[in-house]
């Protein structure tokens, strides 16, 4: 089976940590190619001040070091044998005619999303199979964005869903879900973090039902769930006390 | 435009409009401070609006052409719950005593119809021009104004305004008749349906179920008026011309009022339709047109600052209904874009504390102006967002 991912990465010559490709075909699981969309460091740096800038994410940084949790050593843990050269193609957007027509020619059996912008028909229409992609939520009641502070703000559990992407937002039919633990200490950061670690599991456990032909497709009921969107900074405030509060219980 | 007198080039040439001006040219936006903070500066602009009268009146506007425009009794009347509800809300009874004094005048220049005119107080009653519209605004006022100090003659008068203006209620429940000259010129208007939620609220003050039943006629009217995607038609100001978000709001506020009071499911559904719609439009895009067409488009290229403290404030009411957390959000963020063009440091007191007709000043609704009715629904949207996010943090134990 030909599976391709569509991911970002930014203009530098090193991969992220636990790049999803690599942390998938560590998992045995066989990858095509991938198709990155290229961040420009300008976009980079954007979205690093909105996101507090580095003086307000120093604290953040000293916690992360104290409070590494079971899913992140275990991630740490993950043998790092060399991977297999995997085939890195970089367009402008996912949603161009050239890479359209570059999936085309790659004619995967199944694509997976790890880390990219809304992807339209003429992108999900090309994998003979599907597209996977993953949510942290619980689906099908929160969808958009920013969904693991929305889960904690509306006191509902924190979760990630593994699901059939679609044409709509996050309106797909589900093929797994887990819920992910608050844990002592636990900050949006950090559940962030494990909610990805969750996240990239979750996906290696459905790539390999969708390899045995036995990956279930559970449709969402119509119109269940609401679409949340970027919350604002206050609120972002009120749910770190809120976690800080459900993570001490 | 239409040209300038020299009174007016030179008055726009003075210093701090040319200032305000260029920071529109430039784009620069104000720093956004505690919402406390806006709210006050908006409250103190609209004392200096009222004081600026010297009849109890709250000045239409401060235009950057003419200075402070003469009052304006439709919206002097629906400032007054403002006042109270700031009154509350500080705990200065000063703001309480103003919304008295803008009684006062009220009171002092209603028609013999017992309507009250369109359009600005130019220094005596117009009998010439009643207005429906503008006499149920001021009906707001008055049915609070009974509320506060249970003065019979406020009940008095809202009764002859409301007696009025269902007399002038079509079969139907559209009004055709009585409609203000000044500025619209549409034959029949749906954000008419504030004027339904003001008798409404005289009928509940008075007992008089003719009141709501004129109320509740015109809300199924403005009902039948929503397209299947929540927008209202016959809602616009001239024909032709898409509506600016300023009456897409009023219609909201006026059905949400009418639902609140009648426990109508199906207006306040229809309210939730047209906020929901604004809400991810507003979500999507990052910010919100001051006009929107059939389809929800939009060719703006100006923000219509009232109507975007209005939306604001419609979210937060249907917030405190429902509870569902997307309408603060989208409320705060809303805020957060008026505080941002919203000057609270001014010297100038005309300036400090205003809410513009439009972003950037020079757009398509009440150009070069800034005026009172966005203060005060400002304030009102600032008056709901601050105990409902405070609420939110109470829960969460520091």
């Amino acid at each position: 089976m030909k599976i391709v991912v569509l991911t970002s990465l930014p203009r530098l010559p090193l991969l992220p940590r636990n790049f999803l490709p690599y942390y998938l075909q560590r998992q045995g699981i066989p990858i095509a190619a991938v198709i990155a969309r290229r961040v420009s460091l300008r976009e980079m740096a954007r979205a690093h001040v909105s996101s507090g800038g580095l003086l307000r994410r120093i604290p953040e940084l000293f916690k992360r070091a104290a409070t590494s949790s079971a899913a992140d050593m275990a991630a740490e843990a993950t043998p790092r044998t060399k991977p297999d050269r995997i085939p890195i193609h970089y367009v402008d957007d996912h949603n161009s005619p050239e890479a359209v027509a570059l999936l085309k020619d790659l004619a995967p059996d199944l694509v997976v999303l790890g880390g990219t912008g809304i992807i339209k028909p003429a992108v999900l229409n090309v994998p003979r199979i599907g597209t996977l992609g993953c949510h942290y939520a619980l689906l099908p009641e929160l969808k958009g964005f920013n969904v693991t502070e929305w889960a904690i703000l509306e006191g509902r559990p924190v979760g990630v869903t593994i699901f059939w992407v679609d044409a709509g937002v996050d309106t797909g039919d589900i093929l797994m879900d887990r819920r992910v633990p608050i844990l002592p200490l636990d900050t949006i950061a950090t559940l962030r973090r494990r909610s990805a670690e969750i996240g990239k599991q979750l996906f290696a456990e459905s790539i390999r039902l969708v390899l045995a032909g036995t990956a279930p497709r559970h449709p969402q009921p119509a119109g269940a769930g609401r679409q949340f969107f970027r919350m604002h900074p206050r609120l972002l405030r009120i749910v770190e006390r809120k976690l800080a509060t459900l993570a001490a219980r | 435009m239409p040209s300038l007198s020299a009174a007016e080039v030179i008055r726009l040439a003075r210093p701090i409009h040319v200032g305000v001006l260029a920071s529109d040219v430039v784009g620069w936006t104000r720093p956004v401070h505690a919402s406390l903070t806006h709210l006050d500066a908006t409250m103190a602009w609209l004392c200096r609006a009222q004081d600026a009268t010297g009849d109890g009146g709250v000045s239409a506007c401060y235009s950057l052409l003419r200075g402070w425009d003469e009052p304006y009794p439709e919206t002097t009347g629906y400032i007054i719950p403002t006042f109270f509800d700031y009154a509350a809300f500080s705990g200065d009874t000063r703001y309480a005593d103003r919304a008295l004094r803008m009684g006062e005048w009220l009171l002092s220049i209603q028609l013999s119809s017992g309507a009250f005119q369109a359009g600005y107080f130019h220094g005596s009653p117009d009998e010439n021009s009643p207005s429906v519209f503008n006499s149920g605004q001021i009906l707001l006022g008055l049915t609070r104004l009974y509320r506060e100090s249970h003065e019979e003659r406020y009940l008095t008068s809202a009764r002859r305004a409301g007696d009025w203006i269902t007399k002038e209620q079509a079969e139907d429940g559209a009004w055709y008749g009585g409609l203000s000259f000044h500025g619209p010129t549409t034959p029949v208007r749906t954000y008419y349906a504030r004027v339904a939620w003001a008798l409404m609220e005289l009928a509940a003050i008075s007992g008089e179920p003719a009141y709501s039943e004129a109320g509740c006629r015109h809300a199924r009217w403005g009902l039948a008026q929503q397209q299947e995607n929540g927008w209202f038609r016959n809602n616009e100001f001239w024909p032709g011309h898409p509506p600016f978000t300023h009456t897409i709001a009023y219609v909201m506020e006026g059905l949400l009022g009418v639902g609140m009071h009648a426990r109508d499911q199906a207006l306040v559904d229809a309210v939730l339709k047209t906020a929901t719609r604004l809400m991810h439009l507003f979500e999507l895009r990052g910010n919100l047109a001051g006009d929107f067409d059939a389809t929800w488009k939009s060719k703006a290229t100006y923000r219509c600052m009232t109507g975007e403290a209005q939306v604001s404030g419609v979210w937060l009411q249907l917030y405190a209904l429902t509870r569902d957390v997307r309408f603060l959000n989208a409320s705060m963020k809303l805020n957060d874009r008026l505080k941002a063009s919203q000057d609270v440091r001014s010297h100038v007191g005309a300036i400090r504390g205003g809410v513009k007709g439009s972003q950037p000043l020079w757009g398509k609704y009440h150009r070069l102006a800034y005026v009172n009715w966005g203060a005060k629904f400002l304030a009102d949207a600032l008056m709901r967002e601050i105990p409902a996010v405070a609420q939110f943090g109470a829960d969460v134990p520091r």
